[in-house]
């Protein structure tokens, strides 16, 4: 089964990633995270409520939506700003020229093998987004830049909300035993689908059938 | 959100032909607590509910009725409107009837709720909702059953997302409006789309900001979408809402502070610095009216008897320009006029001193003053050693000078030629 991929593409200051990131990604875990589950007897079990808060941002005019969750808060801080020093760090080192980078939030679910192999974590939702760096020269352009990153960012929120809604593949409720294969139970207080956060500097690996279609394209251009 | 949440529970979803699983699923939804619906907290607001009920008229949303909408209107202080967004939820057939709740309905309803609420930030009226105050403009929201209005032809219209459920397909569409542009009424001046500033305080009255005023204390955990208790007056009119509204009236303090600073041409003129009031009050009309004549004309001579002294100090040099005796100058020898026209002193004259103008923090002695300076300046210093000493070892070095030049031009011609030829190989 291929994962449903989505890629966002945007252009924007170095001190706006972190936020970006951010936003988007907090809007997708707002959606893919269910209250706590609390197993009774009998196979019972009631679901927790997913409390939700609203977050300002500082170089982007935009208020988002997030989970009122200090766990997975402190987990898309981390990375987003880690993604954020890398891209700076590239900056500096290139001394001005173009700086691009993709991070990407992956949902998956882990199958089990039978023995002697090892289980494997299947994606099946992927959402990449790719970010090239630029710099403004004067506050005037930063100003008109922050509403327009603003704006862009406002329009990836409503096409993540239409996609959502949209019938799709979700991996079906589990039984007890198997909730760890599809859930992330680490969370106190939440129960997010399983996902990572993966990130580079460098474009993110194509698929098998792009690698081929590329092979195919050298070797008939000889 | 609230609305969808009183909405689906006046919907009665009715638990049919469940089985013994779905049953016990559905056993802990049956008695939550009005926060827990859909498992999200939702801080409810009695008022919406009221109002909801009241557009629903006891009734259910069944498939073909109007739907119910939610208008979020904009109203300033002078009374125009504008109408900013309409959330409708709507009920259609069912495209795959099938006659048992799931819970994978449920799910998707708690979904769609989720889609709503992450939609609700990014509208135009959201983050006008920080700015709005009793003196500026407020924004009210309006329930009611039927089709929503039009909100021009700037709009933008998203369908949220749609639940099949066993008693319809139910549809959220938003429409905002993305040109914040009142119309006219009865041909008046039409506002344009900047009318609501950003600029203009906008610091003051972001949304964080309220929002930080209003809740002082822990925001951890479940915590609640921050909206503020809306002033309904129980009648049909839109309902006065304010959402993360500033706290005080600092709309009201900050315009005070502008009166207190603001002058008005009526108070009568101000006096500059070390200015003598009473010397100005006896001819305003006179004194501030400038001349339309150069800077030159301003500076005037001094008296007849000053320039004679200065010409008899200053002795005739010979063999260097000579100066022009002073011409026939008129003055009227007036001590209150001020401005007198006269000839020049020297053929390189531009402007002459006035013994009476008194130029800012000079002493009174007319020998320190700039007039003095300029006088000074206007003819060779008498104290240069070259103009005492004869020329005559001048004139005979530059005359040998000369010769010499002139027996070398053909060398120079020569060096010219080279150095043209030069020129144009490299040009080639």
């Amino acid at each position: 089964m291929n994962a449903r991929t989505q890629v966002f593409e945007m252009a924007l200051e170095g001190r706006q990633v972190e936020e970006a990131v951010s936003s988007l990604f907090h809007t997708l875990l707002f959606h893919r995270t269910l209250g706590k589950f609390h197993y009774k007897q009998e196979g019972n079990y009631c679901v927790g409520t997913v409390g939700y808060e609203d977050a300002d941002c500082d170089f982007v005019d935009l208020t988002y939506v997030r989970c009122s969750s200090g766990d997975i808060k402190k987990i898309v801080h981390k990375e987003a700003t880690a993604f954020s020093e890398c891209l700076r760090s590239q900056e500096r080192e290139t001394q001005g020229q173009a700086r691009s980078g993709h991070i990407s939030l992956t949902f998956y679910q882990i199958k089990k093998a039978r023995w002697p192999f090892p289980s494997e974590s299947i994606p099946w939702e992927v959402w990449n987004l790719r970010m090239e760096i630029m710099t403004l020269a004067s506050e005037i352009e930063r100003q008109l830049y922050r509403e327009k990153v603003g704006e862009l960012l406002a329009e990836k929120i409503l096409y993540i909300a239409e996609s959502m809604n949209r019938p799709s593949y979700v991996p079906k409720m589990p039984n007890q035993p198997e909730l760890d294969l599809i859930f992330d139970t680490s969370f106190a207080d939440i129960q997010p689908y399983l996902f990572k956060i993966s990130y580079g500097t460098s474009p993110p690996s194509t698929s098998m059938g792009t690698t081929v279609r590329r092979l195919l394209k050298d070797t008939l251009s000889i | 959100m609230a609305t969808a949440t009183m909405s689906y529970q006046t919907s009665g979803v009715a638990p049919v032909g469940l089985t013994p699983q779905e049953q016990k699923d559905m056993e802990r939804f049956a008695h939550p607590s009005p926060s827990d619906w859909f498992n999200l907290g939702i801080e409810d607001i009695p008022e919406v509910g009221i109002e909801t009920r009241k557009a629903l008229k006891g009734q259910l949303l069944t498939i073909g009725s109007p739907p119910l909408c939610v208008e979020i209107s904009l109203k300033t202080v002078e009374g125009d409107s504008l109408i900013l967004e309409n959330w409708c939820l709507s009920v259609n057939e069912t495209s795959e009837p099938f006659n048992r709740v799931s819970y994978a309905v449920y799910s998707r309803m708690s979904l769609l709720l989720k889609s709503i609420i992450s939609v609700s930030r990014i509208t135009p009226a959201y983050k006008l909702s920080g700015r709005q105050g009793a003196d500026s403009f407020v924004l009210c929201y309006r329930v009611f059953c039927g089709e929503p209005h039009g909100l021009g032809a700037s709009t933008k219209n998203c369908t949220i997302g749609q639940v099949d459920t066993p008693i319809g397909l139910y549809s959220v569409v938003l429409s905002y409006r993305t040109q914040l542009a009142l119309s006219p009424k009865d041909g008046a001046m039409l506002v344009k789309s900047d009318h609501f500033d950003q600029h203009f305080i906008s610091d003051q009255y972001s949304p964080r900001l309220c929002r930080a005023a209003h809740h002082k204390g822990d925001r951890g955990g479940e915590s609640s979408s921050g909206s503020e208790p809306v002033a309904s007056d129980e009648s049909q009119d839109a309902c006065r809402l304010f959402v993360n509204s500033p706290p005080g009236n600092k709309v009201a303090e900050y315009q005070n502070l502008l009166q207190q600073n603001r002058y008005s041409f009526d108070d009568g003129p101000k006096f500059g610095a070390f200015a003598d009031p009473s010397s100005a009050r006896r001819n305003l009309s006179a004194e501030f009216v400038l001349p339309e004549l150069p800077l030159p004309t301003f500076m005037k001579i001094k008296s007849l008897k000053d320039v004679k002294k200065e010409n008899e100090q200053r002795p005739l040099v010979t063999g260097g320009s000579a100066l022009v005796p002073p011409k026939d100058i008129d003055v009227t020898e007036n001590a209150n006029q001020t401005n007198i026209s006269t000839g020049p002193v020297s053929t390189s004259d531009e402007f002459v001193m006035v013994e009476s103008l008194k130029t800012p923090f000079a002493e009174g002695d007319s020998s320190h003053d700039v007039g003095a300076f300029f006088r000074e300046c206007q003819s060779a210093p008498v104290s240069l050693q070259s103009f005492n000493r004869s020329s005559g070892i001048a004139t005979h070095e530059i005359g040998s000078q000369l010769e010499q030049f002139e027996k070398d031009l053909e060398g120079y011609d020569d060096l010219v030629q080279s150095l043209c030829i030069d020129s144009d190989e490299s040009g080639k």
